[in-house]
């Protein structure tokens, strides 16, 4: 199990290119269709507490996950498992960085990988999307919600505390 | 101290190593928001208030947490904390960016468990999953900004986005073909 989580996150850590938000869709495949450690609502209040607590949301969706699985030794399985690709490839980088500016079909390959990113993010909207909106009232918090991040800064943190209040307010 | 020797020749002291730890562990504790919201915070700890290295190496240093996959504070953190102090400065870094949120999430998943059947609880979480998704898209559209530049990009999402919401291939493969796409597609 442990080295189940290890192994998972290692490949979710090795492939998101973008940081946090890029994870999702792929943590989203892993963790609640391939091994179905979690169920889609589960995963979205996941991102939701990722988001609201401080740190990287990989970070924080590795430990959460890990501990939901496996308690206290999975969540140290996952956040090694997601941090360790990082590591090598950033110190393997570091150490050869003015050799590996110059090699340009390592940077035709990132141009390739961006707008897959976005792709990517877009995704998962819609994956969240199919349990986060689901009648009148949710469809409401969603147009708002869009309508502030569209048009004010007020920070996410800001946005998502004040949803998750309307939330109490309508559905308690 | 380390900023005349410190930068092609890593150096190795206990001191710096504790001081890298503690200037990842504030900005990894204190901020919210992932990675993106860090940068500006580890520029401002790493330039300005330690000058521990000049601005354009810091740019440079962003290159190299950019282009490689994975967390991006923690690419930040290994690719500062190797500059400075070697691999055990990118170490002590990485332990930093991720300890307190680490510590926060193993509270918030015990705390969590016995409240789970509280109606609001309950309530507060169905309330914040809508924005959490248009919070998604908002994501994807700024990324799109700066990522989507030219036909080939356009064409990459225009596929993409069908494929992984319909046909539901796997993340990995999509970025594995869209690599191949830009090796071969802006070959000059």
């Amino acid at each position: 199990m442990f080295l189940k989580l290890f192994t998972t996150f290692f490949k979710i850590g090795m492939f998101s290119f973008g940081g946090g938000y890029a994870m999702i869709p792929l943590m989203e495949k892993e963790v609640v269709r391939i091994n179905k450690w979690l169920t889609l609502p589960q995963m979205v209040d996941i991102i939701a507490i990722a988001e609201m607590t401080p740190g990287p949301i990989a970070v924080n969706l590795a430990t959460y996950v890990g501990y939901k699985t496996a308690g206290f030794l999975g969540a140290c399985s996952a956040t090694f498992g997601v941090i360790l690709p990082s590591f090598v490839i950033v110190l393997i980088i570091a150490r050869t960085y003015s050799k590996f500016k110059e090699l340009e079909v390592f940077q035709r390959v990132l141009k390739g990988i961006r707008p897959m990113v976005v792709a990517l993010v877009g995704s998962a909207a819609y994956v969240v999307a199919q349990t986060a909106i689901m009648d009148i009232k949710t469809f409401f918090i969603a147009l708002i919600s869009l309508g502030i991040i569209l048009f004010t800064k007020i920070s996410p943190l800001a946005i998502i505390f004040a949803a998750g209040l309307c939330g109490i307010f309508l559905f308690s | 101290m380390s900023q005349e020797k410190g930068l092609d020749r890593p150096t190795r002291s206990t001191k710096l190593w504790w001081e890298l730890f503690l200037s990842f562990f504030k900005i990894g504790g204190f901020t919210i928001g992932g990675g993106w919201v860090m940068l500006p915070l580890i520029e401002r700890e790493v330039v300005e208030k330690k000058k521990w290295m000049e601005s354009e190496q810091f740019m440079d240093l962003v290159a190299v947490a950019q282009s490689a996959p994975g967390v991006l504070a923690v690419n930040m953190a290994v690719s500062v904390g190797y500059q400075l102090a070697g691999v055990m400065g990118a170490i002590v870094a990485t332990i930093g960016a991720v300890f307190f949120s680490f510590l926060i999430i193993i509270l918030i998943a015990v705390f969590l468990t016995n409240f789970q059947d509280n109606q609001y609880i309950q309530g507060f979480f169905k309330g914040v999953a809508p924005a959490v998704t248009m919070l998604l898209l908002s994501a994807a559209f700024n990324i799109g900004r700066k990522a989507v530049k030219d036909k080939g990009g356009f064409i990459l999402v225009a596929v993409g986005l069908p494929s992984l919401i319909i046909l539901g291939i796997h993340p990995i493969w999509a970025i594995l073909v869209a690599g191949i796409f830009g090796a071969l597609y802006y070959k000059t």
